[in-house]
């Protein structure tokens, strides 16, 4: 079966390989649309907060607007309209790079869709990273919205546009199975309430497997399978006759046996 | 005992809680941490050898991932020190580019001198070779009273078009180079054109007063980050022994200060153009203006003891016209700087 989500390999040092899901064009698209209404709104709200100085300015809002440089406007108006540029232009070129610079790879789209940037082999994104790969964002526009952009970004294999690659950067989805991670007593003891002695690690994740995963099964299967458990937990020979419908009250009991003293919740 | 687990999740939510300032965070939770992470990825690796499908892997993968994120964050950003960091190392980037500076160079005098030409043999041309808005600029010049009082506000303005200019030639140097090769033509001709046409309406002398102030330090800057396009495209042309999206990589990132301390002396630049070049100051005066802040930009790029250590430090712009001036630009005969100035007197 094909996973849902492209991965990438996240080699440890200790030998060992995580998979981070990549996120793709559809996510990271609407992500971008956040973002480009977060910017829209940075700019409106810088421009109402200058407006009104506009109108006290002398010449008010009509001289300000007709920049003239052989007759000039008054210095006044002429510094708010320099302060809207700089705005405009560093909302244009900074925002992505400063924001994903300080936010640990994420920018607001970002962060409300669950995506993060880091570097390739799963490291947090540094200062360098965040500013080649939004620089970029100049080439993956070209010809207009993000064309090339998002043709490089189906043509490779790591769901990277032509930025990613200049700064060895990927886009995760985050929240599969993180966001379960809470630091709620429940799951951590889930997690760490490791084998006690006695319960082999390979029958632990037999019993949890079906435990999660029962509700899926055929209810005849469903019950075959827990008498199969049981019974080979209980070291009993495997009985010819329809299966005790016992099994599993049986087995959630086991596991709480095993697991430490605090069980899983669900 | 707390379980490894357990106090790696404990110690994971409040590093995260604490981001960008998890130095101070409680010494206790991050003298352990690398034990912890040690001992969580030894137990996730026996784990999914004896029970590779337990769904209980997966929340023990998620957080060896969060706890791998947090010890090899890199040190947090710092705007400050990391522009300081960037403006020492600008020189020795500069140098190490020269070849780079030079093709940008010249294929910006080709195009200035073919926009120049064009427009010396038919006047006419403005109107196809110069974008609306450069014409008015021409336009507003005829106008006469060509020169006035200027306000460093306008800097502003001049800035961004010129910043804008920088970064896109360094971002286009993704296309091989070639983007950042029409860029450096395009504007070439655009500077040739308007230098025909606005020489021919109010005279060399009032041209070269407007222009002296700021070109150099100006064209020095869109110059550099075409290098850094340049050295970028490099990359992908010539990978060497590495595979050739790896030396992309590598070539950008390295090329990045460059265009980061082009920006920074677009700055410099701006505030002249807008405060000083307009000024209607006699032209030897705007002349040794100009001159100065050349040198300045020479003494700060150049090496002022052969040999010597790394860069001075403490350097930075502020330094700079300290340093040009007290070591006068050690007699550097045809550099960048005076050829980028020789294109106004082309």
């Amino acid at each position: 079966m094909k996973p849902l989500h492209e991965s990438a390999a996240v080699e440890l040092p200790e030998q060992l390989t995580l998979e981070l899901p990549l996120a793709g064009v559809g996510t990271r698209g609407a992500a971008y649309l956040i973002d480009l209404a977060v910017q829209l709104l940075l700019m409106v709200v810088a421009g109402l907060a200058v407006l009104p100085l506009f109108f006290g300015a002398r010449g008010g809002l009509r001289s300000a607007l007709h920049l003239d440089r052989t007759t000039g406007v008054t210095s006044f108006s002429l510094v708010l309209l320099a302060f809207l540029t700089l705005v405009v232009f560093s909302i244009n070129f900074g925002y992505f790079a400063l924001f994903e610079a300080f936010g640990n790879g994420r920018s607001p789209g970002k962060r409300a869709l669950g995506l993060r940037v880091v570097r390739d082999g799963g490291f947090p994104l540094d200062g360098r990273g965040a500013l080649v790969r939004n620089l970029l964002r100049v080439v993956d526009f070209l010809p207009a919205f993000y064309f090339v952009g998002i043709v490089v970004l189906f043509a490779g294999r790591a769901g990277k546009r032509v930025g990613d690659y200049a700064a060895g950067t990927i886009v995760v989805l985050e929240g599969h199975g993180s966001r379960a991670l809470g630091a709620s007593a429940a799951s951590t003891g889930a997690l760490g309430g490791g084998a006690r002695p006695g319960a082999p690690l390979g029958e632990l994740g037999l019993v949890r497997a079906f435990l999660a995963r029962r509700d899926d099964l055929e209810p005849a299967a469903r019950l075959r399978v827990a008498d199969q458990l049981a019974q080979r937990l209980q070291g009993r020979p495997g009985s010819a006759g329809s299966p005790a419908p016992g099994a599993e009250r049986w087995l959630e009991q086991w596991l709480a046996e095993h697991e430490g003293p605090e069980a899983p919740s669900s | 005992m707390i379980h490894p687990v357990e106090a790696l999740a404990r110690s994971v939510t409040e590093l995260e809680a604490r981001g960008r300032s998890a130095r101070r965070a409680s010494s206790e939770s991050i003298r352990h941490f690398p034990a912890l992470y040690r001992a969580v990825v030894a137990e996730l690796a026996e784990r999914r050898a004896h029970a590779p499908s337990d769904p209980a892997l997966h929340q023990l993968e998620a957080l060896v991932l969060r706890a791998h994120g947090i010890l090899y964050r890199p040190p947090p950003a710092q705007l400050g020190p990391a522009l300081g960091a960037v403006l020492r190392g600008f020189p020795r980037a500069v140098r190490a580019t020269r070849v780079h500076l030079g093709l940008a160079t010249a294929l910006l005098l080709v195009g200035a001198l073919w926009g120049f030409l064009e427009l010396l043999r038919d006047p006419s041309a403005a109107a196809l070779l110069l974008p609306g808005s450069w014409e008015q600029n021409a336009e507003a010049f005829r106008g006469g009273a060509a020169l006035r009082p200027g306000h460093p506000a306008m800097g502003a303005f001049y800035f961004t078009n010129n910043a804008r200019a920088a970064l896109t030639a360094y971002a286009l140097g993704a296309t091989f180079g070639v983007g950042t090769a029409l860029l450096l033509l395009f504007n070439g001709v655009i500077l040739g054109a308007t230098v025909a046409t606005v020489s021919t309406a109010v005279g060399r002398a009032t041209l070269l007063s407007f222009v002296a102030p700021h070109a150099g330090v100006e064209l020095a800057a869109i110059l550099i980050a075409a290098a850094a396009g340049f050295r970028m495209a490099e990359g992908m042309i010539r990978p060497g022994w590495s595979s050739r999206l790896r030396s992309f990589g590598h070539g950008a990132r390295e090329a990045l200060p460059l265009a980061i301390g082009s920006t920074v002396l677009l700055v410099v630049a701006g505030l002249v153009e807008g405060w000083i070049s307009p000024q209607p100051w006699p032209l030897p005066v705007k002349l040794a203006i100009g001159g100065v802040l050349n040198l300045a930009l020479l003494g700060y790029l150049l090496p002022l003891r052969r040999g010597s250590s790394p860069t001075p430090g403490g350097a930075g712009l502020a330094a700079a016209g300290d340093a040009g001036s007290e070591g006068a630009a050690p007699s550097a005969g045809p550099s960048q700087g005076s050829s980028v100035s020789d294109t106004f007197r082309a």
